[in-house]
């Protein structure tokens, strides 16, 4: 064999590669872990994109945001649990209350960030079949006998409790307070199937095929719309529906260990600025910022919000008396 | 090399398979063990063997105690009733395997290993089936195959344990008379089990009579003929006149 | 391995005067169709339309699925899981293999019972149970924390969920296999001179070949297709520690749909592999058991 031949192929490629991953380290990344709820999939993906290049250009370092999605309750329990997440983006206060009993966030976690932490707000609607053939317009349609109503677990996904306040809320408001527990449990009793999460519940509705009407998500179900065409459903926004605020925090505890505090600090704040704005109301969140709201409020209907403050005194005491074992979820579902 | 046997006990889960069981193998002898099934002589056999360890008691090879050596440092040749000849190997590996395994010190060099196994082949007769499988040959060659193996590794002792069990009435009988001429050209220490009082009667130099694990009788079969110690040997052996 | 060789020659042969222990050809046609309906129902009708979905938006898309970062580092992960999962479990089941069927030893049905344990429990418990030892609740959670280990919610937990999951199948293979071939041949080996090892390595290792490997593809294709177990302890960090299994959940929930049937028919095609080999095994294990009795 000729001595002088050059470096067999493989031998030369592992020396490219080496050499590559040798550069490639050279200038210091930063991670970090974004544990969000169901429906935010698509909005993270671009958001992460937005920010990277944006931090990128105001402190040079790169930086990579690692996603996980799942119901609300599920992942605040797996942070909790020790899934060592920098910042939380979940559905609902009460799931960060949790995480901040345990000693991983400060219990005035909500007061860091404006507007209660939620840099954008959704509320609750429903998405139909084309042609809205069993003629849903409001709550009240979805108690009647033999429409299949598609909703998450309360006991896991954040949408799902949300649906469900928006349910109790309406029939608080229209039949008095005394008929809410009766209205609510008739419409669980139309429910087929309970997915763990949001996202779960929308792909047994337009996948699957199951059920006449999704409550959803506004965001969800825009999204929704997008993605499977115009023409094969549509939305139906009720007269009466709840401010749904989900919340985001940084995990104080995990992110001084990593060394990340300052940047998941500003992870989140970059939520509250044009371009985060912009991309919420793109991906159907309805943004806090003025201008934003405005270019973006067309796309949504119109609907008389009501706060969890107002008609359950907070989320403390709504999980409490409603979806802790033995509340009243409990009680209407198991019989 | 004689094997001797003292006070040797073992209890399989509470029952007693070999009760404080003494006997000798002079050097170059040939002793049949004999008795009813379930009179522990295999477990005897196989105690002497190492593939099992005494409760109390001792065994010595020439006068050297092997009680608690493993059965691969003992060099006992074994034979079993069902051959276990190694299904995967040939006739020729099967025999050199014990020289196959010997650390590398005292292993034959592999010129030498092929010299011992052609030996053996022409010893029990079947050098044709060197390149042959254990499943390729008939009970009686298959025994030969075993004692070829056994005999590889030039054993203290040769222990055999129901040799010819496994056989028809008329291989039985060539192999017995086989292995007596064997024995008369070899002088090699054996011990073998039996059940088959015409076997034992005609093959071994003496005979050990067991019951329920308990020794009944030693003796040259003459002897326990015309003068049998106790109603069970005298039962056993099938003779007719009263003791 | 003995009692799961299946014997297709009755179902053939057809024709010829029948054997005493068969049953009539009204009884054997009603149950060969009945299995036969069976297996297309349950296994061919679900493993086509896995193939057509994932085909639906052309090859194409389908084989771009395989290029997406997230479902390479899923891929990749359940490779590595894969390739410490099986190895490791069929150490040990030798090793359990070897203790029960050669040793008599106080608690040997327990170790038997312990080591079918997996098979019963739900692999989401299974899962849990890590949780409460693991996690940062958990019984060992302050410890790892102070030591800066992380196995919940990161690769070893994975790992170990996976070898849980996975713990019987060889043992399960070996077992009534060394039973049935008993120890006479072990024994020989041992009075010829052989020292523990090379009685395994030269006697006993040939001997189980075929269990061996039969128990090997059947713990390899759990290891890679586990779910429950491993979607607990996983966290669903995209990228880092989704497995193929939890990444087809991932890119159906993202509506993904054709590209979330692409992936799955990559574990159909793992589960044929793993079918065909298994076949071929069974059969020349039946191959050696009968050379081995003539």
């Amino acid at each position: 064999m000729n001595r002088r031949q050059s470096l067999p192929s493989p031998l030369r490629n592992l020396l490219v590669i080496a050499a590559l991953f040798a550069l490639s380290t050279g200038a210091k990344a930063a991670e970090l872990l974004n544990i969000s709820y169901d429906p935010t999939r698509e909005f993270y993906t671009e958001y992460n994109a937005g920010f990277a290049k944006y931090w990128k250009a105001k402190s040079g370092q790169e930086v990579t945001v690692q996603q996980s999605h799942g119901g609300s309750g599920k992942q605040a329990r797996a942070v909790i649990d020790g899934l060592e997440a920098d910042v939380v983006t979940l559905a609902l206060a009460n799931d960060i209350d949790a995480i901040a009993q345990n000693g991983l966030l400060p219990t005035d976690w909500q007061a860091r960030f404006p507007n209660n932490s939620a840099p954008y707000t959704s509320t609750i609607v429903f998405l139909v079949r084309k042609g809205n053939p069993r003629g849903i317009k409001d709550w009240n349609d979805l108690v009647q006998p033999g429409i299949a109503v598609i909703t998450p677990n309360p006991k896991t996904s954040g949408g799902a409790r949300w649906n469900y306040l928006a349910a109790w809320a309406y029939a608080e408001q229209t039949l008095g307070k005394d008929k809410a527990k009766e209205f609510v449990g008739k419409l669980y009793k139309n429910v087929p199937v309970l997915d763990s999460g949001a996202r779960g519940s929308t792909t047994t509705f337009v996948q699957r095929g199951m059920g006449d009407v999704l409550i959803a998500w506004e965001n969800e179900a825009y999204l929704a719309l997008k993605e499977f065409g115009a023409d094969k459903f549509e939305i139906v926004t009720p007269s009466l529906s709840i401010l749904a605020e989900p919340p985001v925090a940084v995990v104080e505890s995990v992110a001084i260990r990593h060394g990340t505090l300052a940047l998941a600090q500003a992870y989140l704040r970059y939520l509250y600025s044009q371009e985060g704005q912009e991309i919420a109301g793109k991906h159907f969140y309805r943004p806090r910022d003025p201008k934003a709201a405005a270019k973006y409020a067309g796309q949504f209907g119109n609907v008389t919000l009501v706060t969890i403050d107002d008609i359950f005194g907070g989320w403390k005491k709504a999980q409490t008396t409603h979806f802790a074992d033995g509340g009243v979820f409990d009680q209407i579902y198991a019989r | 090399m004689s094997i001797r046997v003292e006070a040797l006990s073992k209890k399989f889960a509470g029952h007693a398979a070999v009760q404080d069981a003494s006997i000798e193998v002079g050097t170059g002898k040939l002793v049949a063990l004999l008795g009813p099934s379930g009179s522990g002589k295999t477990t005897l056999l196989r105690l002497i063997a190492g593939l099992e360890f005494p409760d109390s008691g001792r065994v010595f090879f020439h006068g050297e105690e092997v009680t608690h050596k493993n059965a691969y440092e003992r060099r006992a040749g074994f034979v079993f009733q069902h051959y276990a000849l190694f299904q995967h190997l040939s006739v020729f590996d099967n025999i050199a395997f014990g020289l196959e395994v010997r650390p590398r010190a005292t292993r034959p060099h592999r010129n030498e290993i092929r010299e011992r196994v052609h030996c053996l082949l022409q010893l029990v007769q079947l050098e044709a089936f060197a390149k042959r499988f254990p499943s390729q040959l008939s009970g009686g060659q298959r025994q030969r195959v075993a004692l070829a193996r056994a005999l590889a590794i030039e054993p203290r002792v040769l222990l055999l344990d129901e040799p010819f069990g496994a056989l028809d009435a008329k291989v039985r009988k060539e192999l017995r008379a086989w292995l007596r001429r064997f024995h008369d050209e070899t002088h090699i220490t054996s011990l073998f089990v039996t059940h088959d009082q015409e076997e034992a009667f005609e093959v071994a130099d003496e005979v050990v009579i067991l019951n329920h694990g308990h020794i009944q009788q030693i003796g040259a079969p003459g002897l326990l003929q015309r003068e049998p110690a106790n109603a069970f040997v005298h039962d056993f052996l099938g003779l007719d006149f009263q003791i | 391995m003995a009692g799961a060789i299946q014997d297709l020659t009755t179902v053939r042969q057809s024709t010829r005067p029948r054997r005493a222990t068969e049953e009539g050809p009204l009884t054997r046609w009603t149950l060969t169709l009945l299995s036969a309906g069976f297996f297309t129902a349950f296994l061919l009708l679900p493993l086509g339309a896995v193939f057509a979905e994932g085909l639906r938006r052309g090859a194409g898309l389908y084989f771009r699925t395989f290029t997406d970062p997230a479902t390479l580092d899923a891929i990749k992960l359940t490779l590595f899981t894969a390739s410490i999962a099986v190895p490791a479990n069929t150490l040990f089941g030798v090793a359990a293999a070897w203790a029960i069927t050669r040793f008599e030893f106080r608690g040997k049905h327990f170790l038997s019972t312990l080591i079918d344990l997996p098979l019963w429990v739900s692999p989401v418990i299974a899962g849990l149970v890590y949780v409460l030892l693991f996690g940062s609740q958990g019984v060992l959670g302050p410890w790892l924390k102070a030591h800066h280990w992380r196995i919940i919610y990161a690769t070893p937990g994975i790992v170990i969920a996976t070898v849980f999951v996975t713990f019987p199948f060889v043992a399960r293979g070996l077992i009534p296999l060394m039973q049935a071939q008993g120890s006479a041949e072990e024994e020989a080996a041992l009075t010829l001179g052989a020292r523990g090892w090379q009685v395994f390595l030269r006697v006993t290792l040939p001997k189980i070949k075929w269990g061996l490997l039969y128990g090997i593809i059947l713990a390899n294709a759990r290891a890679m297709g586990e779910f429950g177990a491993v979607s607990v302890v996983s966290g669903h960090i995209r990228g880092l520690t989704n497995t193929v299994p939890l990444q087809i959940e991932i890119l159906y929930n993202e509506y993904a749909f054709s590209a979330a049937f692409a992936l799955a028919s990559l574990l159909s095609l793992l589960a044929l592999v793993t079918l065909g080999v298994k076949s071929y095994v069974e059969w020349r294990a039946r191959q050696q058991l009968e050379q081995s009795q003539s």
